[in-house]
Parts: structure tokens; C-alpha cells; sequence
């Protein structure tokens, strides 16, 4: 179910903002090293988090769309800037489906451990010009951490 | 009409976006990168004429930005625009306690969001 609600954002983000297409990748997606992982935490009544993982090739095209393909350069910053924006959109708008009255983080970069250690509930392989882009959202509900920590 | 907009977000690409469709829309912008930084700008620039708000931002909220500039003041008349990433109900319901003239919901079209511009000044 939550696979479905990713990619409708996704697709919303870059249908909107990036006006470029969005398609599902029909095998596993491929990573350099250097691949880019922007996070937005979830706290409060759900606890989990929304990863956004590009490479620098996709970092870098997102961050140029982002601002109407005019940015002269392509840092770093830049780039971890225009995904952790993408993250942080994806989150909110996922929010009100999760559990509306729940904290989100600013963008972080890298999973959080804890947040490693959380239950992969949807995973989306997709492809934003030709270059692969993966959305993942862990989490669980306060009411089943709780149910865990007793069952302990 | 008053031409000069005050765009606060931390995210430097997206002040770069909303700044781009503005100025190619004719009007002036100026930025802040958190509710710190916002009131400080609405506080020093009398030829601010409007804000476009973040809401998750460091420091200070756009909220709580918000409300600071809405309390009193020669800047509480200011109309503002929140432009977010939150759908929250209980958010929106909060910005329009406060005077919020409007929420734009993150991924947003940039003609959405000149157009509403435009109408808040034309006001």
C-alpha cells in the first residue's frame, strides 16, 4: 500500500517541480559509492524515517531542475540541498497517511542508525532520466513499539 | 502596489526557485534563511510588502515567525503566504489564527504561486 502512495508523490514531485518523467525500474537499482542518501525523521506517535537515495549524476540534474536548470555549479551542498528538499516534500506529504500529528526533521543526510534498525514498510526502485533514484519509508506506529518493548 | 517580496526557507534551492519565478514575474525579492532571520528582515525593511514562509525551518519556525510579526507592530498587517511541504489540518488552522492569507502545499507550480502573490497585493 505504501509502495503505491510513494510513487504518487514521487511522481507529483517530478511531474510539479522537475517537469520531467518518472518511471519504475523493472530490475535492482545500482549505486556508485558516492550515492547521495538525504533522510526526513519521523517522531511522535509514528517513529520512522523517508530516504531518499540518488547518485551524483541524478543529484546533480535534480539540483539544476530544481531552480529551473540555471544553478552554474553543482557542490555538493547543492546537490544534498535539491534531495533533501525531495525528502523532505515526500515526507510531509506522507504525513497526513502515517500519522498526522507525528514531528518531521529537518533533512539529514545518511539513515540514522535507529532508523536503519526500523521495519521496511515501502520501498520504491525508480528511474528519473535514465538514472535510478530509490525512496524508502521505515517505520512503525508508538502503540507497536510499545507492544514490542513489553513483549521483551 | 508594493513589489518587494520576502522569501524565507532554509533550503537554499528553494528560495532560488520561488526568488526566480518572482523576479520573473517583476517583482523584488529579498530572502531569510529561518524565522530568525525573517523577522529580522520584516523589521529592517519597511519596503517589505509581503512574506512567503516555510514552515519546518531551524531556529525559528515559520509559525512561530508567523506569529512573532502577527502580535503587534507596524508589520502585522504584512500579509503572508505559507509555502510547505505540511498538509496538517491543525497546521493550517494555526497560520490562519494567525493571519495566514494562504498555504500552498510543497510540490507547488511557480504560476500558482505568482498568481497568488499578485492577488494578495492587488488586495
Amino acid at each position: 500500500m505504501h509502495r503505491e502512495q510513494l510513487i504518487t508523490v514521487l511522481s507529483t514531485i517530478a511531474e510539479t517541480l522537475l517537469s520531467v518523467p518518472l518511471r519504475t525500474a523493472e530490475t535492482g537499482l545500482l549505486f556508485p559509492d558516492d550515492a547521495l542518501v538525504a533522510c526526513v525523521l519521523y517522531e511522535g506517535s509514528f517513529r520512522g524515517a523517508l530516504s531518499v537515495t540518488v547518485g551524483p549524476t541524478l543529484g546533480c540534474a535534480l539540483a539544476r531542475l530544481m531552480i529551473g536548470g540555471r544553478g552554474p555549479t553543482c557542490s555538493r551542498g547543492d546537490v544534498a540541498d535539491a534531495v533533501g528538499e525531495i525528502a523532505n516534500i515526500a515526507a510531509g506529504n506522507l504525513r497526513g497517511l502515517l500519522a498526522p500529528d507525528c514531528q518531521l526533521s529537518l533533512p539529514v543526510y545518511g539513515l540514522a542508525s535507529w532508523a536503519d534498525e526500523l521495519p521496511l514498510l515501502a520501498r520504491a526502485e525508480l528511474l528519473m532520466l535514465e538514472e535510478p533514484l530509490l525512496v524508502e519509508l521505515r517505520g512503525r506506529s508508538r502503540d507497536a513499539v510499545q507492544t514490542r518493548h513489553v513483549q521483551k | 502596489m508594493p513589489k518587494k517580496v520576502l522569501v524565507v526557507d532554509d533550503s537554499p534551492t528553494v528560495r532560488q526557485q520561488v526568488s526566480l519565478a518572482l523576479k520573473q514575474a517583476g517583482f523584488e525579492v529579498v530572502e531569510a534563511t529561518d524565522g530568525a532571520d525573517g523577522v529580522s528582515k520584516v523589521g529592517s525593511d519597511p519596503s517589505i510588502g509581503m512574506v512567503i514562509l516555510d514552515v519546518n525551518m531551524p531556529r525559528m519556525n515559520g509559525l512561530e515567525m508567523l506569529e512573532t510579526i502577527k502580535a503587534g507592530g507596524q508589520n502585522a498587517g504584512l500579509p503572508v503566504i505559507m509555502l510547505t511541504s505540511e498538509g496538517q489540518q491543525s497546521l493550517i488552522d494555526r497560520a490562519k489564527k494567525a493571519g495566514a492569507k494562504g498555504w500552498i502545499v510543497k510540490p507547488f507550480k511557480a504560476e500558482l504561486l505568482v498568481a497568488a502573490v499578485k492577488k494578495l497585493l492587488a488586495a
